[in-house]
Parts: C-alpha cells; sequence; structure tokens
C-alpha cells in the first residue's frame, strides 16, 4: 500500500510539473499566435 | 506511465497557456497598453487666425415652398440622378409658394470683423428664383451694398438650383462681385455665370458675370483672410452636382464657427475634417447653415448618430436651417442641443430654427 502511495503521489506530480510546463509554452505561444494574427490584418490591410 | 501523464499533461497545459496567451495579448493590447501601442494620430492642423466679431444673417433659407412638387419634378424628369440643367422645375401654380412659383433659393450675408478692425463682408450663395432673391436681397441691404460693391466677395457653396440658379439677382447689381466656385462646377454653370439659358430648366441669366472666378479645390484649406477660411469637398451631390465648399471662421475667446449651405458632405465628415485640419477643431463653437439630414423630412434611426455627433465636437450653439429638416431639429431638442430659435418670418415655415431674416451674432 505505501508503495503505491508513492507511486500516486509521484505520478501527480509529474502531471502537474507536464501540465505547467505546457502553460508556460502554450503563453507563448499564445502571444506569438496574436502577434502574427495582428501582423497579417496589418499586411492585409 | 509516468511519461504518456506527463505528454497528455503538457498538451492540456500548452492548450489552456496558447488560448490564455492569445486572449490575454488581445485583451491587454486593446485596453490597457491601447495608447502605448497604436500610433498617436497624425494632425496636420493650421492656424487659420482670428476674428474680432462674426455675424451672419439668414437671407433666404426657403429653397422651394412645397417638398412634394419638388419631388415630382425630380421623379418626373428620371429621379435623382438626373441632369438639374435638364428637369422642368414648377415655376406657377403652386399656393404656398411665391407668387405661384415654387422657387425660393438659399443665400446668407456675413461680416466679418477682423482684429484690425476691418469688416469683410460675404454674399454666400444666390438662392434659386431671381425674383424671390431680389426682393430678400432688397429687404435685407444686401442689394444695395452690392450696388455699391461694398461687399468682397461671393462664395457658392456648391451648383445646386438652390444655391446658384439665382445667380441674376446678384450680378444685376454688381455684375464683376468676385466669385469662389468649388471644385467640381460642370460646363452648364460657368455658361449660366457668363449669361447662357437653360430655358428647359427655366433657368436664365440676363446680367452676365464679368468679375474675377477663383475655382478652390480640396487639398489645402484655404484661408482667405486671418480668421476666415473656406474647406473643399469632393463630394458627388444628387442632381449630378459635385463639390461643395463650407467656412470656418475663428472667432477670439468663442472658437470655430462653422458656416455651410448644405453641408453635403455630411455633417460628421466636415466637423472631423476640421479637427483634423484646423488649430482648435477639437472643440467647434458653433454651427451654422444646412445640416441636410432630413431635407424631405423622412427619418432614418441611423440619423441619431448625426445627432450625437454634435456632443462629441463639444458645439454650443446649433444654428441651423434649410436641409436641416424639421424633424432634425425637433430631435436636437429633445436631445438637449442648443439649437437657436428662428422667428418664422418671410415665409419660413416654423421658428424651431433660424428662418429668413433672423441673425447669429458672434463677439
Amino acid at each position: 500500500m505505501e508503495n503505491e502511495n508513492d507511486r500516486k503521489t509521484d505520478g501527480d506530480s509529474e502531471k502537474s510539473k507536464g501540465f505547467g510546463l505546457g502553460v508556460l509554452l502554450g503563453v507563448v505561444v499564445g502571444i506569438g499566435l496574436f502577434l502574427m494574427t495582428v501582423q497579417i490584418l496589418y499586411w492585409a490591410k | 506511465m509516468a511519461g504518456d501523464f506527463t505528454r497528455r499533461s503538457f498538451i492540456r497545459g500548452m492548450a489552456v497557456g496558447a488560448l490564455t496567451g492569445y486572449f490575454g495579448a488581445a485583451g491587454l493590447s486593446s485596453t490597457v497598453f491601447k495608447n502605448k501601442l497604436l500610433p498617436a494620430e497624425k494632425l496636420n492642423q493650421v492656424d487659420i487666425g482670428e476674428l474680432q466679431a462674426l455675424k451672419i444673417k439668414v437671407v433666404s433659407e426657403t429653397s422651394w415652398y412645397d417638398n412634394n412638387v419638388f419631388l415630382n419634378d425630380v421623379k418626373g424628369a428620371g429621379g435623382l440622378l438626373v441632369n438639374q440643367y435638364e428637369i422642368p422645375w414648377t415655376i406657377e401654380g403652386v399656393k404656398s409658394g411665391y407668387k405661384g412659383s415654387n422657387l425660393g433659393g438659399f443665400s446668407t450675408y456675413i461680416e466679418a470683423t477682423l482684429l484690425d478692425g476691418k469688416v469683410v463682408k460675404i454674399h454666400f450663395d444666390t438662392g434659386w428664383n431671381p425674383e424671390w432673391m431680389e426682393k430678400r436681397f432688397r429687404e435685407e441691404g444686401v442689394a444695395e451694398k452690392l450696388a455699391k460693391k461694398e461687399i468682397d466677395f461671393m462664395v457658392v457653396s456648391h451648383e445646386h438650383i438652390d444655391h446658384f440658379y439665382g445667380i441674376e439677382a446678384t450680378t444685376k447689381f454688381y455684375p464683376d462681385i468676385p466669385i469662389y466656385l468649388p471644385k467640381g462646377f460642370y460646363q452648364e454653370g460657368f455658361d449660366l455665370l457668363k449669361g447662357k439659358s437653360f430655358p428647359k430648366a427655366n433657368v436664365k441669366n440676363d446680367h452676365p458675370h464679368t468679375g474675377k472666378v477663383t475655382v478652390l479645390d480640396s487639398s489645402k484649406v484655404n484661408i482667405l483672410y486671418p480668421g476666415i477660411a473656406l474647406m473643399t469637398f469632393d463630394v458627388p451631390i444628387i442632381l449630378r452636382v459635385f463639390g461643395e465648399q463650407s467656412f470656418v471662421f475663428n472667432v477670439k475667446d468663442k472658437g470655430l464657427v462653422l458656416v455651410t449651405g448644405c453641408c453635403h458632405q455630411g455633417v460628421i465628415s466636415y466637423m472631423e475634417a476640421v479637427r483634423k485640419n484646423i488649430k482648435g477643431g477639437e472643440k467647434i463653437f458653433a454651427v451654422q447653415g444646412g445640416l441636410h439630414i432630413s431635407p424631405f423630412e423622412d427619418w432614418d434611426p441611423q440619423y441619431d448618430d448625426l445627432i450625437l455627433a454634435f456632443n462629441k465636437y463639444g458645439v454650443q450653439k446649433i444654428g441651423c436651417n434649410h436641409c436641416t429638416g424639421f424633424i432634425t431639429a425637433e430631435k436636437m431638442l429633445k436631445a438637449g442641443l442648443p439649437v437657436v430659435k428662428g422667428t418664422a418670418r418671410n415665409m419660413s415655415k416654423r421658428d424651431i430654427y433660424l428662418g429668413n431674416g433672423d441673425e447669429l451674432l458672434f463677439a
């Protein structure tokens, strides 16, 4: 039982680390996409 | 197993992050950083100088007397895009007209006192029916000033029938009066000025103009005297007319006073052009003349925006008349706008706005 609990804790930690990294990278990508949209609209104008 | 969870969580995080980043950037750039990110508006404001005082007298704002007769003339000829020189305008049998004619005309007399005390006298438009216009010119003392050549120049706002066809009522008294025309006058207009008749349209000029004619275009603000400027707008207008020019006066301690004939350029375009091109244009003190909002007393909810625009520019006095329409004046008053009332004399129908013989003074 102890081992199982330990493994769950490790899994949760990995999960939240992955999510956090994803959010960070996603924000950068999102801002980049927004700037690209603005640039494309500016060119189209 | 742990690696799978991480990858799935990572992708989920990326999706959340990308959406947050995209919409967050959009939100911040349109609110908090709006003024920092958008380039500052480049204004090309010209200082037109200042006047000591300005007097505006409505000589005639009644261009025609029966809207239905006027519209039937236009419809009968083929519609609003037909050349105005080809339309047989009704000159008899109209009960509410002047001696049975449906034709009246638009004309304003302006006195602008410069800072050095000189008074510049301006004849703005010459109306339509020469008989009616001569009567009004005599009644308001304009005919006498024309005959004595006391008037400095005439400005024609645009080529429309009711602003220009009565040219002989002016040239009869002052044949060589200097005239400023807006760019866009058709050859028929120049021919009428020189004495040609257009029998189909019931228009003639028995007193050919012999003075200087200056055509102004829209490339710049045309300053005539310190504090007096004309702005010309390249606009196509009904009845095959092109171009209109309007005044901008700058009265000391008051601000800009805009005086228009018909304002076919649109009242918002006019005020916006003044804001962008004339020093002090952010605040417009007064607007006078025809505003062309509901000339045939019809109304569209979109016209409400035109009324709201007056608040944006801080207009403190509205001396409208002519093609503004009674319904527009009613709505302006209802919206709390400072419309100056008239006296409903000399064939002007209602006192809701400035009528024939009424005056506005800025000093």
